[in-house]
């Protein structure tokens, strides 16, 4: 127990031993000495492994994507062609050129399916694993996501750089895949756009770095209440937050890690900088590289805009595909050849399928049947797992659940899925409720 | 020799156990020469070769107090045959016949007579008496282990064990039998993985040379029976000591026992599962050893055993030298009681706090507003004695007032614009329900009628005959949700877990959860275009969009667990109701709530309002009263709650009784002796200003203002408000709103608002473009004193005036002159000055 006590806080910068004690004690629902220590133990060996989640949202469409079917009859298969890949037996549609080349690096599960056929019921139950009941449409994520319960785990590892971060170019946001919900706002992600929102990392450009600097002296030479008046260790909590808020807007590490123009030209092409307008995805997964690079455990990217009816199929699907062919390609093959292909896990996905048949042109929700990419993370890559059926409509081979997926993503986190956060109301609460790691990938 | 001395000893303790029958003076601790012993029972019987019994050790003092010397005397068998005890005072029964246990220490000694029965004879073992509490002790059916309803790695128990039958078929009848294994009990699953024999995915839990492990694998070897119908039942627990005065840093022993259903008591001392609500000023091991720390106050110390509940109090006094300070004059009866709990820990209280301190304080409590300068100017300089008492009634008759608490309860009644099913006028809904509110408390108007008008609401969600108080209805749609929060906001009792297993912390039952669901089980929607809906039904979660009208149907019934049926309403710990169909449940249910003799309804609101203004209930939670959470000053809570029935319901009484007190005018510097106290109101305790009233705030100081537009809807259903805190739902977020807590109002707990400080709510006030703008607003603060011609120093005193209410020392007035003087872009500098003001814990926090 000691012995773990002390590893733990030679990780902490700037908190001491016994901030930290009270600060466990600052949030309600926060987590015991006895879980913390057990968390710890349990998320040693592995805590330096990081998740890149491309959230995909609007739901992509299977058949225009990782699961092309090139026999099914015309309304079923669409209206694009299925190429072939390094990969025998892993096709594509033709919407990813780029992917055929590296298929041998990721890896593809077709047979996922669940039953939330609306996009705020199943944004929330793909990245928390509940179900959330009718009525919470829009903002409201009654379970962390898996991004918040990383930052909880995780907690005690001060790396100067939050454990949380979304990339907010294409409007995600706390939220949109989840914060701390029960857990507290202290789980919510941290933005990496300038100014925007809470938690952000890079103050307002019209704020110099000497300003923030005289600001910090004159707070310190003001800021004199006798802090004996608060025993609940709440200010000195915030006197630790502030020291390693500055640290982070005026240190290196952070500003070093968000500032793309630190890439060679090369590599910001490679991610597809000129062929960005309106998404700048491949940036947003530099960036993210970057991130996990400096530390940061899990970065969220909003990839929208795949709510795919109608004429949207034809008319907007290839443009869009294309910049995300770009950008996915880009960061796998970047994260291999920096040797991070172990380290990090990419995880693409968004709400649902699409409807098999086309409807007026295009594809409706269809969350019985989605594919999934995974890319890294040390495992088992250039593989299809699962099948549908002739016509995509099910799961044919090896059906899985959206929480194997987020089981297997807490594996590689070095996070037991089976573990229990108490909420307010003191019930304990599994991070999922079903779900295991899927064994063909390890 | 030894012959001899021991009949002196016996001798002595003769003389001494009348002594210790008398008066003991259970309110001092002991100092001095100890004078004699006692035991908290000077016979005990045991039932059967095994049985324990935990012994209790009282040392009685020169000054008439007393400590526990449980585990400081030593201990001897007259005839180690019969029971064996060890250094920790824990007999154990080998075989019938009678001895005497000595206890003795310093030359004082105490005699226990022990008689042992039944040991002749195997006694039957029962599944659910002896096993099951083994499970719960050892946190096997915890609801993150095998309790939880998936079970773990196959194999599930039923939460906290309150389904005996069903642990019973999971162990013997599952798994092939292999959990289970009578013919070789020691290679059972249930043997081998706690004890880490076999890989366990929970540890190791268990020792093979435990009695826990003797007591299973005699369970096994004696076929692993479930035992009879007709062996008795626990039916009750008690805690003895109940209470105790205990110094800091010791330790003392509490024992627990059993009641049977025929009428036989057992000690379950070292099977009861032990928790402490208050860690910092006690904690409890297993056995039942509780060791307080050096914060004082009452620990409290929650027991468990089969479903039972009960509850252990020790009171550590600080001990301080009161007669050097002075107590102010009570102001009412809350610094009576407030008072008397002090001088029995020997707290000292501090001093009161400053008139900028109050006027801060009760402007932000009760108007959820900072007081402006040229207010906190006048107020410094009023040299009306009153003037505090007068402050307080003047905030109460401003709109802010109502707007603030109408936030207050919007979160609590979750008035929600996202929880609505449907499209479509969702936030006419939540705006109707918010200005009833708001109104209803600018009236003043009774809490058991606001209540009244809230759960008995019937009518229109929308429309023209829109009857406001449906909106409570909007998201809480089914009996289930409706018991909940009914239980929460108004009883202040968490019940939701008896929905589907008996409470764990608590007597409720699922018969009690249902008997309450009943209560609604006649409410229905129905769509206003087609009214013609069932006449009766079965109550459930309606989620049809069309529906937005509630109606009371002639006959209801809900549906519990198993399927089984409620028809007849029954109030907690109340009698099974007849309604005839022409009346409304509710309205019994709301008759039973606003008795004077209810022991919750009044209660629950006085601790809430007490909370509100202490940041700290007297039960803490505030909504989380039960028997295992005791309050920690139960006279002051009675009084408040009477006086609150004694003068109708009367909130604004409520607030001027709490503000008038000398309590709430304490100053939250500490002085030597009560920094460590957290609970017992020595002194005030600073906390965090909530997300939108610290919105407010910066507005103020800055002299920026906001526009709330809706960030859906268009024309007239935009949002109206123009400050944080009449924002009338959730929807409306801004990036401080989220950083800094403001709920989404997805329960009714009021734990929901966060009041923690986090590392985003660093970064926001760091670098959000949301401050930032208000700082430099071209008509605000900032930019006005930047060319304002007054002296730089009056300057400095106006701005010390919007932060603090108070003027700025002579220290902090040069360091900003300095800072103002040192060149450079004058707006900026004052942009810099005020947000480094605002940065303070002086401002942050209110205290």
């Amino acid at each position: 127990m000691f012995n773990l006590f002390s590893e733990s806080s030679r990780n902490c910068e700037g908190v001491s031993r016994r901030s930290f004690l009270r600060l466990g004690t600052l949030g309600v629902g926060a987590l015991t000495l006895p879980d913390l220590l057990r968390l710890r133990a349990q998320d040693r060996a592995t805590s330096d492994t990081a998740v890149i989640l491309l959230w995909m949202d609007g739901g992509p469409s299977q058949f225009e994507t990782y699961d092309p079917k090139p026999d099914a009859p015309a309304e079923y298969r669409g209206p694009y062609q299925t190429i072939r890949t390094n990969v025998p037996g892993l096709d594509l549609c033709e919407t990813l050129p780029l992917h055929a080349q590296s298929a041998d690096k990721f890896a593809v599960i077709r047979s996922v399916a669940h039953r939330e056929s609306g996009h705020g019921s199943a944004v929330k139950n793909l990245n928390t694993g509940y179900p959330h009941p009718p009525g919470t449409n829009e903002g409201t994520f009654l379970y962390p996501g898996v991004g918040a319960i990383v930052a909880k785990a995780r907690e005690q590892e001060r790396r100067g750089l939050p454990h949380y971060v979304c990339v907010p170019t294409a409007g995600i946001f706390k939220g949109d895949v989840g914060g701390g919900a029960y857990l507290g706002s202290a789980y919510d992600p941290f933005a990496a756009n300038p100014g925007d929102g809470a938690g952000a990392l890079i103050p307002p450009a019209d704020l110099s770095l000497s300003r923030l600097q005289n600001r910090r002296a004159l707070l310190s030479s003001l800021d004199r209440m006798r802090r004996d008046v608060d025993t609940s260790g709440m200010m000195e909590g915030m006197d630790a937050f502030t020291r390693q808020a500055f640290e982070m807007v005026t240190g290196p590490r952070a500003r070093e890690a968000l500032d793309l123009s630190r890439e060679p030209a090369a590599i910001r092409n490679r991610y597809g900088a000129s062929v960005e307008r309106a998404q700048p995805w491949g940036q947003s997964c530099l960036l993210a590289r970057r991130l996990v690079e400096a530390g940061v455990s899990f970065v969220g990217i909003g990839m929208g805009g795949w709510d795919d009816h109608g004429e949207a199929l034809v008319q907007n699907l290839p443009r869009r595909a294309r910049i995300y062919d770009i950008a996915v390609t880009a960061l796998i093959e970047d994260l291999h050849a920096r040797g991070l292909d172990r380290k990090v896990l990419v995880l693409a996905w968004g709400e649902f399928g699409r409807t098999p048949r086309i409807n007026r042109g295009g594809r409706d929700h269809w969350p019985s049947s989605m594919s999934v990419m995974l890319a890294g993370g040390g495992m088992r890559m250039g593989q299809a797992i699962g099948s549908t059926n002739a016509r995509g409509e099910r799961p044919q081979d090896r059906p899985l659940h959206p929480n194997d997926v987020l089981a297997t993503v807490y594996r590689h986190l070095g996070i037991d899925h089976t573990r229990a956060f108490v909420n307010p109301q003191g019930r304990p609460i599994p991070l999922l409720p079903n779900g295991e790691p899927i064994a063909e990938l390890l | 020799m030894i012959h001899n001395r021991l009949c002196l000893v016996i001798g002595l303790v003769l003389a001494l156990t009348t002594v210790a029958g008398a008066q003991e003076k259970t309110h001092l601790i002991g100092t001095g020469e100890l004078r004699s012993l006692s035991a908290l029972s000077e016979k005990v019987v045991l039932r059967g070769a095994g049985q324990l019994q935990q012994l209790v050790i009282t040392g009685h003092h020169a000054n008439g107090g007393i400590r526990d010397l449980t585990r400081q005397v030593k201990y001897r068998t007259l005839d180690p045959q019969v029971a064996t005890i060890d250094a920790h005072g824990l007999v154990t029964a080998l075989k019938n016949g009678t001895t005497e246990i000595l206890a003795e220490v310093d030359g004082k000694a105490v005699k226990i007579g022990v008689t042992v029965e039944g040991a002749d004879r195997e006694q039957p073992i029962n599944f659910t008496n002896e096993i099951v509490p083994l499970f719960s002790k050892l946190g096997c059916n915890s609801g993150a282990c095998h309790g939880k309803s998936t079970g773990q790695n196959g194999f599930r128990l039923s939460l906290l064990g309150f389904e005996p039958r069903i642990d019973f078929e999971a162990l013997t009848r599952e798994a092939r039998g292999r959990r289970i294994i009578p013919s070789a009990p020691e290679v059972s699953l249930l043997l081998q993985k706690p004890t880490g024999l076999m890989p366990h995915g929970g540890g190791r839990r268990l020792s093979v040379d435990s009695r826990d492990y003797q007591t299973l694998l005699r369970w096994i070897r004696a076929g692993a029976p479930f035992g009879n119908d007709t062996d008795p039942k626990v039916v009750g627990l008690t805690v003895a000591p109940a209470q105790r005065l205990a110094p800091s840093k010791s330790a003392l022993q509490i024992t627990v026992t059993a009641l049977l259903s025929d009428g036989s008591r057992r000690d379950v001392t070292a099977d009861a599962e032990y928790s402490s609500n208050n860690p910092e000023i006690a904690a409890v091991a297993e056995g039942g050893l509780v060791e307080t720390l050096d914060v004082p106050g009452d620990g409290a110390i929650m027991v468990r055993y089969l479903g039972h509940v009960g509850v252990f109090r020790a009171t550590v006094p600080q001990g301080a030298p009161l007669e050097k300070y002075t107590f102010p004059k009570p102001a009412n009866f809350i610094d009576g009681h407030v008072h008397a709990k002090l001088k029995q820990l020997g707290l000292p209280p501090s001093a009161l706090c400053s008139d900028s301190e109050f006027l801060r304080r009760a402007s932000l409590d009760i108007t959820g507003t900072l007081p402006t300068a040229k207010e906190a100017e006048k107020f410094l300089a009023d040299t009306d004695p009153g003037k505090r008492e007068k402050l307080v009634d003047s905030l109460l008759d401003r709109p802010a007032y109502a707007s603030y608490f109408a936030l207050k309860w919007g979160d609590i009644l979750r008035n929600k614009r996202d929880g609505i099913v449907g499209v479509g006028g969702k936030q006419e809904r939540t705006h109707a329900l918010h200005g009833w509110i708001r109104d209803s408390l600018a009236a003043n108007k009774p809490y058991d009628q606001f209540v009244r008008e809230i759960l008995t609401a019937t009518g229109d969600f929308s429309g023209p005959k829109a009857q406001p108080p449906v909106g409570w209805y909007n998201v809480l749609r089914t009996p289930e949700a409706l018991v909940d929060d009914t239980a929460q906001v108004f009883l202040g009792t968490r019940i939701q877990c008896a929905q589907c297993h008996h409470h764990p912390y608590e007597k409720w039952s699922q018969d009690d959860y249902w008997g309450l669901a009943a209560f609604f089980a006649r409410v229905q929607l129905v769509n206003p275009k087609n009214p013609v809906q069932a006449k009766k039904g079965n109550a459930k979660a309606n989620a049809n969009a069309n529906d937005t009208r509630l109606v009371l149907v002639s006959e209801g019934r809900v549906t519990g667990p198993h399927g089984k049926s409620y028809a007849k309403p029954r109030p907690l710990d109340g009698k099974e109701l007849d309604v005839p169909g022409s009346d409304d449940p509710r309205q019994k249910l709301v008759d039973w709530m606003v008795r004077a003799d209810n022991p919750y309804f009044a209660r629950a609101i006085a601790n809430r309002y007490w909370a509100h203004f202490f940041g700290r209930g007297i039960v803490d939670m505030p909504d989380d009263m039960r028997v295992s959470n005791p309050p920690s000053n139960e006279p002051l809570l009675d009084a408040l709650a009477q006086d609150f029935i004694d003068h109708k319901f009367d909130l604004k009484h409520l607030i001027r009784t709490i503000c008038a007190s000398t309590t709430y005018q304490m100053s939250s510097l500490p002085n030597e002796h009560n920094h460590k106290d957290k609970q017992n109101h020595a002194r005030f305790y600073p906390r965090r200003l909530p997300a939108e009233v610290l919105f407010d705030a910066f507005d103020q100081v800055t002299g920026a203002s906001v526009k709330f537009v809706s960030t859906k809807g268009a024309g007239s259903a935009k949002t109206p408000a123009t400050r944080a805190i009449e924002l009338p739902d959730e929807a409306v977020k801004t990036p401080l709103l989220m950083a800094f807590g403001k709920p989404d109002r997805s329960s009714a707990c009021e734990c929901e608002r966060s009041g923690a400080a986090t590392l985003n709510q660093s970064l926001y006030l760091i670098g959000s473009t949301e401050l930032h703008n208000k700082l430099k607003d071209k008509s605000g603060r900032a930019a006005q004193l930047a060319t304002d011609t007054r002296p730089v120093s009056e300057k400095v005193r106006e701005i010390y005036f919007w932060v603090y209410a108070r003027p700025p020392v002579a220290e902090e007035l040069q360091t900003v002159e300095r800072f103002l003087n040192a060149g450079g872009n004058r707006k900026e500098a004052y942009e810099d000055v005020l947000w480094a003001l605002l940065n303070t814990k002086e401002f942050l926090f209110n205290h």
